[in-house]
């Protein structure tokens, strides 16, 4: 009986779509483009994601070192340092070579610096940490030990670089809820006027229907289906033609692209993420045939 | 079967469409609805399957109230009362096994089920052996004994029917009426509204004549 039915409602949905080709088609390609929007922010975000979590895992400390630290202490810090566990190599910066790079930095500006009688730039150790040891967490660790030292007046570990490049895929996650909210409106919207387009389309039909005793959810079942279908397809759309935009671009600039993003290189989606714009798909769909269908069919 | 009373429809204020009807229809019974275009016929009979409320009164059919009924129930109303109309509406891109094959389909019976009361139905109106054509390719009666088919294949209690012979020439009008009333004998109750004068005297049937919404005695 059950499956009888269901027979029943998928034959409906069949016919609808064959009778309103053109409208089911226009649904469908505004589902695609939407997702399809919406997949390639996506996919940027979680490219970038990883991109800063190769740089994050790049971390070099930077110690620098009391004004009043003697060469004797430098050397038995140096020492002390190296039995922290993690460090892989570390290269001793002085306050001349500090002054020396600051003037190249510079560059032809180097004038600023005429008026200095004295040097005030500290000296430093540059410290290098082992692979395993490249994580924040980590290295927040390293720095916490050499914080101990009281001839190390000062520790920077690239942490701000690293901050800033959050917020800013913050704000991109941010641009991609908002304009992802504002398309997903706007794609209810004209799928519910396509929808209300199709039901108005078969005006007489549902009349007759209503007729002979159909009840409301019996006639609203093949919409909603409808609905559902055509977002899965919309959304399957949109995966095909992102993998093959993503494809495309992995094949046309990959050896520039993994030298700069290290060796993750580009990565497309994720199954699970997959599935979820399939049933996001489904969802819009519905949610299209929803809005329409609720007010219509009286 | 049927019973109206007081009933008052009324689409604008002051102007009653249908004023203080009372009637009594009794179960087997058939009976017409008489009198000019506009004097409110089809508005009755709309109150009958709920197609619109009425403004005040009570509607007795079949036992059930339906002057309030919720809408929810309208749908389970309907399956008893078959309601013929002067255009048909029939679905043009359907054939006539699948125009009378709606009336079941939408209520949940099955495949085979649908199959052989089609068939017997549309034998009843004779016309089985028009069972794949569509509707365009046959005649004006052929296609209201097909709406027929479809508002009896149910079984209801109630053949409603709104000038049922309005587009029909007068040979197909006999042909009609007469199968109304095999309907009829067979012991659903029939209720025709038409304003073909003639075609009541012809019959020898009772008749409410209806005039500016008021039920004449």
């Amino acid at each position: 009986m059950l499956f009888e039915r269901a027979i029943y409602f998928l034959e409906r949905v069949g016919q609808n779509i064959r009778q309103d080709a053109f409208i089911n088609l226009v649904t469908i390609s505004t589902i695609a483009i939407t997702l399809l929007i919406l997949s390639t922010f996506w996919l940027c975000f979680l490219n970038l994601n990883t991109f800063l979590q190769n740089w994050g895992e790049k971390i070099q400390i930077t110690a620098y070192l009391n004004e009043r630290t003697s060469p004797e202490q430098l050397e038995e810090l140096k020492g002390k340092i190296r039995e922290i566990p993690g460090i892989k190599e570390m290269s001793f910066i002085s306050k001349d070579q500090a002054l020396k790079l600051f003037r190249e930095q510079l560059g032809g500006q180097d004038g600023l610096l005429e008026g200095l009688n004295s040097n005030p730039l500290p000296a430093s150790w540059e410290i290098q940490l082992q692979q395993d040891y490249q994580n924040s967490e980590k290295a927040a660790e390293i720095v916490g030990k050499l914080k101990g030292f009281k001839e190390i007046e000062d520790l920077q570990y690239g942490q701000r670089w690293v901050e800033r490049f959050s917020i800013f895929l913050n704000l991109l996650r941010l641009a991609t809820f908002f304009i992802g909210g504002l398309l997903i409106l706007a794609t209810i919207f004209i799928i519910s006027n396509t929808i209300k387009l199709s039901v108005y389309a078969r005006k007489e039909e549902i009349e007759i229907m209503k007729l002979v005793g159909a009840a409301d959810w019996f006639i609203k079942i093949p919409f909603f289906l409808g609905g559902i279908l055509q977002g899965l397809i919309g959304a399957s759309i949109a995966m095909v033609i992102l993998y093959s935009i993503y494809k495309f671009l992995i094949d046309a600039i990959s050896p520039v692209m993994s030298l700069s993003l290290g060796a993750g290189g580009l990565t497309f989606l994720p199954w699970n993420h997959i599935y979820w714009f399939l049933l996001g798909g489904m969802l819009l769909g519905l949610a299209g045939s929803f809005t329409s269908l609720g007010r219509h069919l009286r | 079967m049927i019973q109206m009373f007081h009933v008052y429809k009324s689409y604008l204020r002051n102007t009653n469409a249908l004023e203080d009807i009372n009637l009594r229809v009794e179960k087997g019974e058939f009976v017409f609805l008489t009198g000019p275009s506009g004097a409110g016929k089809t508005t009755l009979l709309k109150l009958l399957f709920c197609a619109e409320r009425a403004t005040r009164g009570q509607i007795l059919v079949n036992g059930r109230n339906i002057a309030r009924i919720r809408e929810s129930s309208i749908p389970y109303l309907r399956r008893n009362i078959g309601v013929v109309f002067q255009d048909f509406k029939l679905l043009n891109n359907r054939t006539a096994f699948e125009n009378v094959a709606l009336a079941l389909e939408v209520i949940g019976a099955r495949r085979k089920e649908i199959k052989s009361k089609v068939w017997k139905t549309l034998k009843m109106v004779g016309l089985q052996h028009k069972i794949n054509t569509k509707p365009l390719r046959l005649a004006g009666g052929e296609q209201q004994r097909i709406a027929i088919a479809r508002a009896l294949v149910n079984d209801p209690a109630i053949l409603l029917a709104d000038e049922p012979t309005g587009n029909l020439d007068p040979d197909l009008t006999i042909e009609i009426i007469n199968l109304l009333k095999d309907i009829n004998a067979r012991g659903t109750t029939v209720m025709i509204a038409t304003h073909n004068q003639a075609l009541v005297e012809k019959l020898h049937k009772r008749s409410l004549v209806l005039d500016k919404g008021k039920l004449l005695n």
